[in-house]
């Protein structure tokens, strides 16, 4: 059973990479992780093909990531694909920014993507698959009051391409994917003022991965893949 | 089917490290766990003997859990010698083939492994030409031998249990001492010993200076993307 697991699957770049993947009968099944119950759920019912479940994790919680990986494991006996794209922000300055707020974005945006990769190569090693990341261009290019978000995709970018040269071996493939300015609701915490029409949408990140999964050949794992789309401002 | 059986009980005395070379990392993991992984994928390897140091069996243990080797695994204890260790870890064995390899060349591929099991001599060995100049002598030279007719052995090696154990008996009677498992059956059997082709990648990590090739043939001929 060919399998692929997706955090952060409820909505943005997560769903639309669910629904597009499963539209092609790329995977026998997916594994949805994301903390809201209800929004897994309308991305499995706009999913076309396979067989989907949902796991109700709150990736803040790592003690649990190693269960799910084995639940999922019993039912499928292998993880060809894993997808960590759940992220998290909470912009401050650094005076403003608490040790809880930070630790919490350092676990959904680096610690569970550790974890998740750790235990599914323990199984994927057997006959290699593809690992993508999601990081963001904040990770390599900074602003001044997104500390914690910045250095948590900066350390997920290192640790995608260090994967990648430790991963080699096994035939598994890990992309690292950075966004830019991308029309998601982490992005409304990031820049409130802004347009969402304005700015690239979640599906067309979700077209890039779809190629990296579907058709890539070994050309573009162990980068720093950035994408971003030129949107014209409205003139007022 | 064949058993591995898998040699780690080296003291590491050569490389001047604290703990034996073959637990040092290469290129992010143990030594000895990147050839443990490829024999862990050989369909003709039904189990797994290692000999080791018995205050080794609890680490080895684990690196092998968390890198999800599958095979069953038995321990035998290293004795004073090479020699000793094979012996106590064949007398365990229930196939009647067995694989040897050690901790210590984890440069081998699945090819090659497979290639070995595929043959159909029971006893077969990995060797390579020598490319350079061999004499023998002391303080001063005494012989020239004609490197044409010499051989670098490599492991992993293939024999029949049965021929081993009682080629490794005769050797304890006649208190003979041997560093490969090939020279003590040719020396103590007529039983036949083939030879194939090696790989000069897999090397035997033993001095300082292995260490820095290991890198270095990992980074282009294991880990290239």
């Amino acid at each position: 059973m060919k399998s692929c697991i997706i955090t952060g699957a409820g909505s943005g770049i997560g769903r639309e990479v669910a629904i597009k993947l499963s539209g092609y009968n790329n995977f026998d099944y997916y594994a949805l992780l994301g903390r809201n119950q209800e929004e897994l759920l309308r991305t499995k019912l706009l999913m076309k093909n396979g067989e989907v479940e949902i796991y109700n994790i709150d990736l803040i919680d790592t003690s649990k990531i190693a269960d799910v990986v084995s639940q999922i494991i019993s039912k499928t006996n292998s993880i060809d694909c894993l997808l960590n794209i759940a992220g998290f922000t909470d912009p401050q300055s650094l005076l403003t920014t608490t040790y809880d707020s930070f630790e919490t974005t350092y676990k959904v945006n680096v610690f569970s993507p550790f974890l998740l990769i750790r235990e599914c190569v323990r199984y994927m090693k057997e006959n290699g698959g593809k690992i993508l990341n999601i990081a963001s261009t904040a990770g390599s290019s900074p602003r001044p009051g997104w500390l914690s978000y910045s250095s948590s995709k900066a350390a997920l970018i290192s640790m995608s391409l260090t994967l990648a040269e430790e991963l080699a071996e096994y035939g598994i493939k890990v992309y690292c994917v950075s966004p830019g300015r991308c029309a998601t609701k982490l992005r409304v915490k990031l820049a409130p003022q802004e347009d969402p029409r304005m700015i690239m949408q979640p599906e067309e990140v979700a077209q890039v991965i779809y190629n990296l999964l579907i058709t890539d050949d070994g050309c573009l794992d162990g980068q720093n893949i950035i994408v971003r789309k030129q949107v014209k401002k409205q003139i007022l | 089917m064949n058993t591995l059986l898998f040699l780690s009980g080296g003291k590491g005395l050569r490389t001047n490290k604290n703990i034996p070379k073959q637990y040092i990392s290469i290129a992010g993991k143990p030594m000895f766990i990147h050839s443990l992984e490829k024999f862990d994928r050989i369909e003709g390897i039904s189990e797994i003997v290692i000999v080791c140091e018995k205050n080794y069996i609890e680490y080895i243990r684990n690196i092998c859990k968390q890198f999800n080797i599958k095979k069953k695994i038995f321990f035998a204890d290293a004795g004073n010698t090479r020699q000793q260790s094979v012996y106590n870890g064949l007398k365990i064995i229930r196939t009647p083939s067995v694989i040897i390899h050690e901790a210590a060349r984890p440069f081998i591929t699945i090819e090659e492994i497979e290639n070995l099991i595929s043959i159909e001599e029971a006893n077969v060995v990995f060797a390579i030409k020598i490319p350079f100049t061999v004499l023998k002598g002391g303080e001063f030279i005494e012989q020239i031998l004609n490197r044409d007719e010499l051989f670098n052995i490599q492991l992993p090696q293939k024999f029949s249990v049965e021929n081993l154990l009682q080629a490794h008996e005769i050797a304890i009677l006649r208190e003979q001492e041997f560093t490969d498992d090939s020279s003590l059956l040719f020396n103590n059997s007529s039983m036949k010993i083939k030879i194939i082709e090696g790989s000069s990648f897999n090397i035997k990590i033993t001095n300082e200076v292995d260490f820095i090739l290991a890198d270095e043939i990992h980074r282009e001929y294991f880990s290239r993307r």
